[in-house]
């Protein structure tokens, strides 16, 4: 809680605090940062509006591009994991069951740096190759698509293993229910087991997207680093909160707007992060009771309704006391 | 009675039967196609990060200096024999100087920009007469070095002089060697590429971040485990202890710069070793105080009954009862958080600064082994070489750490089953 | 071999013929040599003391027992004068449906709980399916208790309603056989009635093989009754007779409770 309050305290500062800069062609600028422009704007470092004294940085790209390679990301790794998952606890045979967990044991392990390194190393080469074959433009392979690809092989190895957790925690009677009536035991592993352990694999996932949306080397890598726009195109290069907020931070100096505004990025992310985990859960939980409680967001409008009911019940009586009382006194 | 039978052979059945097992194929065959894709990109990255970096990986670059040293050679004679003496197979993008027995090829420097290295130095070279102008003594040119910029000339009368910078390649170096018979000066990168610098301030960043994590660990595994009562407040603790192992290390990186930088570096600066070690303590924190307080609660409760009982105190039950039984643990959150330490780089490129260093001091920022690999890679060249030598080290320790807590608990469950 | 012996009625048709049934998990044996017969639109009970064999025998008929990894089956079961080892077993448990003791409804809508094994057998159809899932419930007795609430989920129903459903889900694909492992030992009193009921009223139409702990409940609803011990069968008869007169000095002991 304090370290929050000490962001959004950070974070907010570049909107108040009045900063005095030199610009690159030497004007000598001072204002603060633009909040609308901040959340609106599609350019991280604009320029310094002469006219209302304020520094131009938008990150609303950035917070949709970030979604966006996120999206993709599941995509591509929520099928791998559950599968690999399913494989690992019921279909395969024992020792290659203890092979793969223990490889997945190790991917996760991997710091992400490496991640990176292997991205720009392989993948990168590797979309650039299949763009040029498609005929796409790619801007040498650094693209959204390699940066989802790193990213889902880095959330898989959380994923696998919240899921295997849950897929080997179902019931064998209902196994069993299920082969009785004549069901395979693929029929079974599809229909029932992964039915079953869906609260958990989706519990799993959180997990996974929280560590896909805080990941910042690895995709400062393989992303690339365009000045400006949000793209939805695979094969180009994108630029999200995360990897915004690294890029060419040794050159940013300590104390100047540039180096600042990144803190506000930082709590734009960490609102973020809240906001996607909230919104998950309540949709885990929903899918993991038997009577499912209504959204969150159908939670906070129950309780609107009733307050406003109860505002507007408690005018009602008030008013029919105060009649009351008027037509006592007459 | 038969009539019953015809179930099964009855065409139709036979017929479901055979979509049925078509569908259970492709099912269970994604089920293996997927793990084993999840499988190939384990493999792919240890086989690529072996192969690139296993060349680069020596001796000499691990305890190497990072930055190379500028020396500056001079000469005052010319070459013995001008005639062409020497005789190499040069190889592809080699350039041989006959004159001088010095093989020339195209590199970059760490830093990514072009320059000329030796590829070949022939036993009997014209360099006898090189002298290293600082310390004075012989310079003997290695393969591997680097020519920044080199002076040469027709004579000793210096009639006519030419100036060879080290970024105009290697063919153009030779073709000049080849011209001239007289080395004027030449100033020449020794060594560089090192990690040294790196693993130092790993060791250091390891060193600092136990110190703060652990006592602090300690003492909330232990409040967690032996005094906290169930009430609200250790609820909103926990909770908070698990929230926190959910943050991404970019916010530890934010909230380290915000709140240890300007305490212990003074504002202004990009943070240094004991900035970066907080950070990281604030990160391993979660996780020594789960592993310990689990541990803790693995204790038999008779046996901390049964040292009260003999009259022992809370505390000293705690130090002489529940500490050395929960060492284990504590061991392990350690290992597992030395392993995040190590391979942690986005909240130590906001905290404890993304510069190379080679001496290391604990007061000023510099990069660790992780933090090494990202300035590496985020240069305008990358260098695949040195970033996957780096890895194997990274990996290879992680691969260590995680066995040992393997090992570790291994050992624990059977003392516990002893038991 | 007492099981032999047992009073046949001609009129009855055998539906599950036994010969020499041995059963191993691993090196233990847990059925020894069982010879016995089981008729068509009968309820049989299957007694003993816990550990007995009669729910792994139960488990032999539709071949649950192959999921087990370490079991080994000797002899011959005949379903209709065919080798259940020798059918697919799919086709085999769609025929010879199954009712467990712990309830175990799927965690999906009480219409899909049901609609589960027709559509493993790929029916489609979604009038046929509608009918079925009325069809179903109705036998089980359940239709009137969920009729309005086919879309909630099937865990939320009380137990003996899941057990029910249970009953219904076996149904719907038609079986021959009902085999039942203990069906009401999670349930209380008022649902075991009616679960009893069910079993009464569906006799007419399906063969039911009940493994039951309950003597009473074998001797209020089962037209046969089989009692083993030890991995052995002691004795079959028509369940008056056993009870009444029983042939094997075991059984008599066993049903005064004596032991067990």
């Amino acid at each position: 809680m304090v370290v929050l309050g000490f962001i959004i305290v950070r974070g907010l500062k570049p909107f108040f605090h009045s900063y005095r800069e030199t610009l690159a062609d030497g004007s000598l600028a001072e204002g603060t940062a633009s909040f609308s422009y901040f959340w609106s704007g599609i350019r991280y470092n604009n320029r310094f509006d002469f006219e209302t004294h304020h520094y131009l940085y938008g990150i609303g790209h950035l917070i949709v591009n970030s979604l966006i390679l996120n999206l993709y990301t599941i995509i591509l790794a929520v099928p791998t994991s559950v599968l690999t998952a399913l494989f690992i606890s019921k279909i395969a045979p024992k020792p290659l069951a203890l092979i793969l967990k223990s490889g997945v044991d190790l991917l996760s392990a991997i710091p992400s740096v490496i991640f990176g390194v292997f991205g720009m190393g392989v993948i990168v080469p590797l979309i650039r190759a299949w763009a040029r074959a498609w005929g796409a433009k790619s801007a040498s392979g650094v693209s959204l698509l390699s940066g989802a690809i790193v990213l889902t092989l880095m959330v898989i190895p959380t994923v696998i293993s919240v899921s295997v957790t849950a897929l080997d925690g179902v019931h064998k009677e209902q196994m069993e229910g299920s082969l009785a009536l004549g069901a395979s035991r693929t029929q079974t592993n599809f229909k029932i087991c992964l039915r079953a352990a869906k609260s958990g694999i989706f519990a799993g996932i959180i997990l996974g997207v929280g560590r896909a949306l805080g990941e910042a080397t690895a995709i400062s890598m393989v992303c690339g680093s365009p000045i400006q726009g949000i793209t939805w195109n695979p094969f180009a290069p994108t630029v999200t909160l995360t990897s915004e907020m690294l890029l060419a931070i040794g050159e940013a100096v300590p104390g100047s707007m540039n180096y600042d505004i990144r803190f506000s990025a930082g709590m734009v992310l960490m609102l973020l992060i809240l906001m996607t985990n909230v919104i998950l859960n309540d949709v885990k939980n929903h899918l993991s009771e038997v009577n499912p409680p209504p959204f969150f967001i159908a939670r906070i409008g129950k309780v609107m309704k009733k307050g406003t009911l109860a505002v507007i019940s408690s005018f009602r009586k008030s008013w029919q006391k105060h009649k009351a009382e008027k037509e006592k006194k007459q | 009675m038969n009539e019953n039978l015809s179930l099964f052979d009855a065409k139709e059945s036979k017929k479901i039967e055979r979509k049925r097992r078509m569908k259970d194929f492709l099912a269970a065959g994604s089920t293996y196609l997927f793990s084993s894709f999840s499988l190939l990109a384990l493999i792919a990255i240890l086989v690529f990060v072996f192969s690139k970096g296993w060349n680069t990986l020596s001796a000499a670059f691990i305890v190497g200096d990072y930055n190379a040293t500028l020396t500056s050679v001079t000469t005052n004679q010319a070459i013995t024999e001008t005639t062409n003496t020497f005789t190499y197979q040069a190889k592809d993008g080699e350039y041989f100087a006959e004159n001088w027995g010095l093989a020339f090829t195209d590199s970059t420097t760490t830093e990514g920009n072009p320059i000329v290295r030796l590829s070949y130095v022939d036993p009997y070279s014209n360099t006898t007469s090189w002298i290293d102008s600082n310390t004075g003594e012989a310079f003997r040119p290695k393969v591997g070095e680097m020519i920044t910029v080199v002076t040469l000339c027709d004579s000793p009368a210096e009639n006519e002089i030419k100036i060879v910078s080290g970024n105009k390649g290697a063919e153009n170096m030779a073709a000049n060697f080849r011209k001239y018979n007289f080395v004027k000066n030449m100033t020449a990168n020794v060594g560089g590429g090192g990690i040294r610098g790196s693993l130092i301030s790993t060791l250091w960043m390891i060193l600092f971040t136990l110190l703060f994590a652990l006592p602090l660990g300690i003492g909330g595994a232990i409040y967690l485990g032996v005094y906290a009562k169930n009430n609200v407040i250790t609820r909103t603790l926990r909770n908070a202890i698990d929230m926190i192992s959910g943050i991404p290390s970019i916010i530890f990186g934010l909230v380290g710069g915000i709140v240890f930088l300007p305490i212990a570096a003074g504002s202004g600066s990009s943070g240094n070793l004991i900035t970066g070690s907080l950070t990281m303590a604030c990160m391993i924190l979660p996780i020594i105080i789960k592993s310990t307080e689990e541990s803790i609660r693995a204790i038999p409760l008779r046996q901390s009954q049964a040292s009260l009982a003999l009259g022992a105190s809370q505390t000293q039950t705690v130090f002489k009862i529940i500490l050395p039984n929960a060492l284990p643990g504590i061991l392990t959150s350690a290992l597992l958080g030395v392993g995040r330490v190590i391979g942690e780089s986005a909240a130590l490129v906001y905290t404890s600064g993304t510069a190379i260093k080679d001496v290391i001091i604990p007061t000023q920022g510099s990069a660790t082994l992780a933090v090494h690999i990202w300035t590496l890679m985020s240069g305008e060249t990358m260098n695949y070489g040195a970033s996957c030598a780096v890895s194997i080290l990274i990996l290879f320790v992680i691969l260590l750490l995680s066995l040992t807590v393997k090992l570790l608990s291994l050992s624990v469950q059977k003392k516990q089953k002893g038991k | 071999m007492d099981s032999l012996k047992s009073e046949q009625n001609e009129s009855m048709q055998t539906i599950f013929a036994i010969r020499h049934l041995n059963l191993y998990y691993g090196k233990k044996q847990a059925l020894h040599d069982i010879n016995v017969d089981l008729y068509e639109h009968c309820v049989t009970a299957l007694i003993g003391p816990s550990g007995c064999g009669k729910s792994t025998f139960l488990r032999c008929l539709n071949r649950m027992n192959d999921l087990i990894d370490d079991c080994k089956i000797d002899g011959q079961i005949l379903y209709h004068g065919t080798d259940v080892q020798s059918v697919n077993p799919i086709l085999l448990r769609t025929k010879v449906g199954m009712v467990f003791q712990q309830p175990n409804p799927f965690p999906m809508s009480i219409y899909d709980n049901i609609c589960y094994g027709p559509r493993c057998q790929g029916v489609r159809n979604r009038t046929h399916l509608n009918e079925l899932v009325e069809r179903s419930l109705r036998e089980a007795a359940l239709w009137d208790e969920v009729k309005d609430r086919l879309k909630t989920n099937g865990m939320a129903l009380s137990g003996g309603q899941q057990q029910r459903l249970c009953i219904a889900r076996a149904l719907a694909m038609s079986p021959e056989v009902l085999l039942m492992d203990e069906p009401t030992s999670a349930l209380d009193p008022i649902s075991t009635k009616k679960i009893e009921e069910l079993v009464m009223s569906l006799k007419e139409r399906y063969t039911i093989i009940i493994v039951t702990h309950n003597l009473q409940q074998a001797a209020r609803i089962a037209d046969y009754t089989s009692f083993f011990l030890l991995g052995d069968l002691v004795e079959t008869n028509k369940t008056e007779t056993l009870f009444s007169r029983p042939s094997n000095e075991k059984t008599e002991r066993y049903i005064t409770g004596r032991f067990g």
